[in-house]
C-alpha cells in the first residue's frame, strides 16, 4: 500500500470477501459454526435482537422528540409576527415611554396637532416595536 | 418505474420476523464490517436500522432484510472509512525511527493530520495482528496481502494455483480464524 492512501480503505476488500463467505453460509452451516465456538446461537441472537430494540426505542424518542420540537415551532410566534399587547393601557404606557423619546414625542404631538389622533393599530404596532427592541417587557414596563 | 419498497411499518414487521440466523448473520458481517472503524456491529446495525425505517435506505420488497441490512452496514463502513482525511506525507530519505522505518511526517499541520496518523497506526496494529494470526497459514496470509493491494480474485487464485473451491475454503478458514480471534470485534 502506498504511504498517501487512506489507511483503512484497504482493508474494505478484505472485509467484503469475508462477508461474501459468511452469505454462503446456509442457515444449518452457520448454527453449527456457531455451535462449535461453544457458543449458543440462541442467546447470540437474543443479543442481536436487544441490540434492534435498542435502535426501534431510539427511533421511537427522536419521533417523539421530533413530534414536540414540531409542535413548540407551531405554538410559537413566527419571527417577525405582531403578538397583541396584553395590557389595558396602551396608550398610558406609550406616553410615559414618550416622555424619554424626543422622536416618539414629536410624532405623537404632529398627529394630534392634525387632529388625528393615533390610531389603536398604531399603539400596537409602537409598543410591539418597543418590545422587540427590548425597550419595554410584555406588561409595557421599561426594561 | 420504481421497484416498491417496505414502509416503516412493514420494515418493523421484517424485523420482528428475522431468524436467529438472520440476526447471528447481521451480527457477524457488522463486526468484519466494523474492521478498523471507531464502531462496532451494534453501532453499525443500530444506524442500518434507523436509515431504514426513516425512509434514508429503502428495501426492496423482494429482498431479504437482512441481506439489505448488511448492505447497508457496508455502505455505512466505508462511508466512514472515506471520512479518513487524504493528506500528503512527507517521507524522511535519512531518519528512521527506533524500528528502522523511515520516519513520516504530515505535510499538512491541520487538526486532521495528527487524526490520520493515529488511523494509520491503529490500522498497522491491526495488519501485525492478523499477520500474527494467519502466521501458520501461508495462503491466507497471500490473500490478505492480495487483499490489501486489492489484487483481482482471479489474480489471487492464479497465484496461489487455487480454483474456486480452493479459494473459497481459504476464505472461510480466514474468516472462522479471525471470527475465533476477535470474538467481540475488530472495531474496539
Amino acid at each position: 500500500m502506498s504511504g498517501g492512501e487512506k489507511p483503512s480503505l484497504s482493508l474494505h476488500r478484505l472485509a467484503d470477501e469475508l462477508v461474501a463467505d459468511l452469505m454462503q453460509l446456509s442457515d444449518a452451516e452457520l448454527l453449527a459454526e456457531v455451535k462449535a465456538e461453544g457458543l449458543d446461537p440462541e442467546k447470540e441472537a437474543a443479543r442481536v435482537r436487544a441490540t434492534i430494540s435498542a435502535a426501534l426505542t431510539e427511533r421511537g424518542k427522536a419521533r417523539l422528540k421530533a413530534a414536540r420540537s414540531a409542535l413548540d415551532a407551531a405554538r410559537a410566534p413566527a419571527p417577525g409576527a405582531r403578538r397583541h399587547f396584553q395590557i389595558q393601557d396602551r396608550r398610558a404606557v406609550l406616553a410615559r415611554f414618550a416622555n424619554d423619546d424626543s422622536k416618539l414625542r414629536d410624532r405623537l404631538t404632529m398627529a394630534a396637532r392634525n387632529g388625528e389622533g393615533i390610531t389603536d393599530e398604531e399603539v400596537e404596532a409602537i409598543l410591539n416595536d418597543l418590545r422587540d427592541l427590548g425597550a419595554i417587557d410584555d406588561e409595557g414596563n421599561p426594561t | 418505474m420504481s421497484r416498491p419498497t417496505l414502509d416503516a411499518s412493514e420494515a418493523r414487521r421484517a424485523l420482528e420476523a428475522l431468524t436467529t440466523a438472520d440476526l447471528l448473520k447481521l451480527e457477524r458481517a457488522g463486526r468484519i464490517y466494523a474492521l478498523g472503524l471507531n464502531c462496532d456491529a451494534g453501532d453499525l446495525l443500530g444506524e442500518a436500522i434507523a436509515q431504514t425505517l426513516e425512509g434514508v435506505r429503502n428495501c426492496p420488497s423482494e429482498m431479504p432484510l437482512a441481506s439489505f441490512l448488511i448492505g447497508v452496514m457496508r455502505s455505512r463502513a466505508w462511508a466512514l472509512r472515506q471520512k479518513a482525511t487524504p493528506l500528503l506525507q512527507l517521507v524522511s530519505l535519512d531518519a528512521e525511527d527506533a524500528e528502522g522505518r523511515p520516519l513520516v511526517e504530515p505535510s499538512s499541520s491541520e487538526r486532521g493530520a495528527e487524526e490520520w496518523f493515529l488511523a494509520r497506526e491503529d490500522f498497522e496494529a491491526r495488519i501485525r495482528a492478523l499477520e500474527q494470526l494467519f502466521a501458520d497459514d501461508e495462503e491466507a496470509m497471500l490473500m490478505m496481502w492480495a487483499d490489501l493491494d486489492e489484487t483481482p480474485k482471479e489474480e489471487i487464485m492464479a497465484m496461489n494455483d487455487l480454483d474456486a473451491t480452493g479459494y473459497a475454503t481459504v476464505r472461510r478458514r480466514m474468516r472462522r480464524k479471525i471470527n475465533a480471534a476477535f470474538p467481540h470485534g475488530w472495531g474496539r
